[in-house]
């Protein structure tokens, strides 16, 4: 649905062919998915094989999607490089196949240490987000809890906007990140602490409830440095809004720890999170160590939460609004659930963030900003289906 | 298999729900716990899962302290039934059911193994819910949710089930499909049973052992037979509770008495029936119903019935069986058929003998008519003889006081004793002057009784009450038949003894 709106929203001056074609395909499914199928009675898959035909189909879509998001978003741009330029440039950065030779240098550059960072940052965010919005529902139990209802996300935005604010440099160009990294885990901390006190038993209304408080505790401190803040204004609402422009590959590297212990940590936990979708009581009878699993996952969840926020901002709807389409399409096994949530989320950044740099060129656009023009009504839609 | 020592605990508030409990489940044994609502039936449960902190005393499972277990080890020998769960999100059936599966599956990326696949399989089989596997969860109804439950909880392939009032949702059908289900797979796999039910007769039914428990202490364990203390119910439940044997098996039932039944006035006996005569039948309507005890053909045993009736069916359709012919001839006098007790007989009957009588708070009235028949006796000396015979003595006694069962069984005896002693005096006047009468008494049908008690005023209690009651049936029902008898053979009341 975002994709098909999307489609719409993003003139392509020179698409490519081939391109169109898989396009049409991926869209054509998810229209069909959505719509000629009905909602949420789609192909769900029999606990009997691993991939059921549709399920295989709707995995080759999404890696599909992710493939032609990464090449389109490398692709278009105010300077036009040539797609074959684009692949001989990552044959031989990347796998030290073939060779540049006949390229300019400052259009491998531009390929090579602005574009092509940029477009994986976006990926990761993407997924990272995504994922842990899916895990965030499933452990919540709550089909609105997204990664920045417990308030990791606005801990990390305060680590950031402090660095901003007090123009802090202890660890270099890292500093910020490291910072938004910091205040994440710190308030995941605090409402670890807050939930042991008030109920030993880490139940999840109390997790919300803690969560809520905090962060909209650390929301208001986040107000108050933006009410103080002078000349550093501009630059606290840029990062508040999220963007993935300006960023190298020092930030990928940053993150991508993160993103990848993160992610394993809660893809081995898609069992443990389908239990505790049938309540603590069944979960704790099925063998589930709940209190212990769902500190874990929370964890990971954190993490990636934290490190994206950290790198880009506060990119709000991606982790609210993409685990629910996926869900409406291939039901709530977190097995695929997960995964997919991951790719989808991925590419829809990589999207927003080609729309957020093209729609009105040369200038950039937030792409917090985008996720959440689309994303919104999207979401209204769901809800309105859902009733 | 479960042992429970000295257990205190409950919520986490240092609160003791239950108060030093102990008892012992044995392995294959379907143990049920009963108890009025509050009394920690569903905190006791968890906290044999492990849910809720033992403050005092060890639970033991399998030879081993429950908290010696990991989660896994101990989901890998205990699963747990519990009502109707929240779920969240659209998960289908096949889902659910596998995540039963979880606490044995082992690799690092934890896939299904056939093993699992075929247990699974197995689990939705026999609980019938493999037609929808793939239908969402939240579409299904609460019987057929209630058996999703049940296979996840079968896929775990426990050695203990716990269940918590797994019939809640229900209809009779489901409750008692499940409960055969799961007696079936408690035999078949020496599967231990710990279940919670509110409903003591279905404990009854399915329970080896029971457990009483009264405000967080179990008061009672052993066999469903120690509810038959009436008393213990009653003080258990706060209400009044009578048993009963169940019809077919060895096992108590238990009934309760509501209050509203009791109504204030209380109209005199006799104004509480009108009898109706016809040449074929008598018929009595009485205005409640009367508890009764009979080996009448129509509505035998212990019944309660308001239409009594005895009557002679004409053969005009012989293809119909006798019931459908009774349900005709009543359905012809608007009564209802399910509150009738009465005699269809094949041969004519006679006047019907009507006493009534008042003693003290007791009332009665009996009905006694006997039904005989014309037999051609080709004897040598009377080739060509026609002779009326008594084929039956048909007795209908309503008593308006307080029988139990006992009682009622006294009345049965006083009230044959009182016949036979009439007929047997009248057999020896009849065959002293067999020469002169034409009639015999033979009998080749056997006598009906029906004793019926309006269940009202005081209990008949003790031996003495009895014996009471029984002289009093005693006159009636001699008087009665000795009317009845003299009747049938012309007899004059002076030539009695």
């Amino acid at each position: 649905m975002a994709f098909c709106l999307w489609s719409f929203l993003t003139p392509f001056p020179s698409w490519n062919g081939v391109f169109l074609c898989f396009w049409t395909g991926v869209k054509n499914a998810l229209i069909s998915g959505l719509f000629r199928m009905g909602w949420g009675s789609l192909p769900k898959g029999s606990v009997f094989t691993f991939f059921t035909s549709k399920m295989l189909w709707l995995y080759v879509l999404s890696g599909g999607l992710v493939f032609v998001s990464l090449l389109s978003a490398l692709f278009i741009s105010s300077v036009h490089i040539p797609v074959s330029h684009i692949v001989q440039i990552m044959m031989e950065k990347g796998f030290g196949w073939g060779s540049t030779r006949g390229i300019e240098e400052n259009i491998q550059s531009i390929i090579w240490e602005v574009r092509l960072p940029r477009v994986l940052l976006a990926l990761f965010v993407g997924a990272a987000l995504s994922l842990s919005g899916a895990a965030f529902q499933g452990l919540l139990r709550n089909p609105l809890a997204d990664p920045f209802t417990i308030g990791v996300s606005s801990g990390a935005a305060l680590g950031v906007v402090s660095v901003i604010f007090f123009q802090l440099t202890i660890f270099g160009g890292f500093t910020l990140p490291l910072f938004g990294m910091i205040g994440g885990l710190v308030i995941l901390a605090v409402v670890f602490a807050l939930t042991r006190l008030s109920n030993r038993s880490m139940a999840i209304e109390t997790i919300i409830l803690a969560g809520i408080i905090v962060s909209s505790f650390v929301s208001s401190l986040i107000s108050l440095i933006v009410a103080l803040s002078g000349e550093e204004l501009r630059q606290i609402l840029y990062w508040l809004m999220g963007s993935v422009g300006r960023r190298g590959w020092e930030d990928i590297r940053l993150l991508l720890p993160f993103f990848v212990s993160g992610s394993l940590l809660l893809l081995i936990h898609h069992r443990e999170l389908n239990a505790l979708a049938m309540g603590d009581e069944t979960a704790h009878h099925l063998g589930v160590d709940v209190r212990r699993r769902r500190m874990v996952i929370l964890f990971g969840a954190s993490l990636l939460t934290g490190a994206s926020v950290a790198v880009s901002g506060t990119i709000g709807f991606v982790g609210l609004v993409i685990p629910h389409l996926v869900r409406l399409v291939i039901g709530p096994n977190h097995r695929h659930l997960l995964p997919l949530s991951m790719l989808v989320g991925g590419a829809f950044l990589v999207y927003a963030d080609l729309a957020a740099r093209t729609v009105i060129a040369p200038q950039e656009l937030p792409v917090g900003v985008i996720t959440a023009i689309i994303g919104a009504p999207v979401f209204a839609v769901l809800l309105l289906r859902k009733r | 298999m479960i042992e429970v020592k000295h257990v205190s605990g409950g919520y986490a508030n240092n609160r003791s729900m239950i108060k030093n409990v102990s008892f012992k489940v044995d392995k294959g044994e379907f143990f049920v716990l009963l108890g009025p609502n509050g009394s920690g039936k569903s905190t006791l449960l968890k906290m044999l899962s492990g849910v809720l902190p033992v403050h005092k005393g060890e639970i033991w499972l399998d030879g081993k302290p429950l908290q010696a277990y990991s989660a896994i080890d101990r989901a890998q020998l205990m699963a747990v039934l519990e009502q109707e769960e929240q779920i969240a999100f659209d998960f289908n059936v096949e889902e659910i059911v596998a995540l039963g599966r979880y606490p044995h599956q082992k690799g690092l990326f934890k896939r299904l193994s056939a093993e699992d696949r075929a247990l699974i399989k197995e689990a939705m089989r026999i609980t019938k819910v493999w037609p929808y596997r793939l239908t969402p969860f939240r579409q299904l109804s609460g019987g057929e949710k209630q058996r999703v439950l049940l296979a996840k909880a079968l896929a775990q392939n426990p050695h203990i089930l716990l269940m918590d009032e797994p019939t809640n949702h229900l209809d009779l059908q489901h409750a008692y499909q499940l409960l055969n289900l799961l007696k079936q797979w408690q035999r078949s796999k020496a599967l231990t049973v710990f279940a919670i039910l509110h409903d003591v007769n279905i404990a009854s039914l399915y329970a080896d052992r029971i457990a009483l428990l009264q405000e967080g202490q179990v008061t009672d364990v052993g066999d469903v037979h120690l509810l038959k203390n009436e008393g213990r119910l009653q003080e258990v439940y706060q209400v009044k509770v009578s048993h009963h044997p169940h019809p077919q098996i060895p096992k108590p039932q238990f009934l309760l008495s509501p209050a509203h039944d009791r109504s204030p006035s209380r109209p005199s006996f006799a104004n509480l029936y009108d009898i109706e005569q016809d040449h074929s039948a008598v018929l009595v309507h009485f205005q409640r119903p009367l508890k009764t005890f009979s080996n009448l053909n129509i509505g035998s045993g212990s019944e309660w019935a308001s239409h009594f009736f005895l009557c002679r069916l004409l053969h005009t359709d012989a293809a119909s069986s006798r019931q459908a012919k009774v349900s005709r001839w009543l359905a012809e006098r608007h009564i209802p058929v399910g509150q009738s007790v009465g005699m269809t007989a094949n041969y004519a009957l006679s006047d019907p003998i009507i006493l009534e009588k008042e003693a003290g708070e007791k009332a009665f009235l009996a009905i006694v008519t006997l039904e005989s028949r014309i037999l051609d006796m080709m004897t040598p000396d009377q080739p060509s003889a026609a002779e009326r015979v008594i084929e039956s003595v048909q007795t209908m006694l309503f008593i308006d006081g307080h029988l139990n069962d006992r009682a009622f069984v006294q009345a049965v005896i006083s009230a044959v004793e009182a016949k036979s002693k009439v007929w047997h005096e009248h057999a020896q006047l009849v065959s002293n002057r067999k020469a002169s009468t034409r009639k015999h008494t033979r009998k080749y049908s056997p006598d009906g009784l029906l004793i019926a008690a309006t269940q009202r005023g005081n209990p008949v209690t003790g031996a003495e009450g009895t014996a009471v009651l029984g002289i009093e049936i005693d006159q009636i029902i001699t008087e009665a038949t000795d009317v009845a008898v003299r009747q049938f053979l012309g007899l004059e009341k002076e030539t009695l003894v």
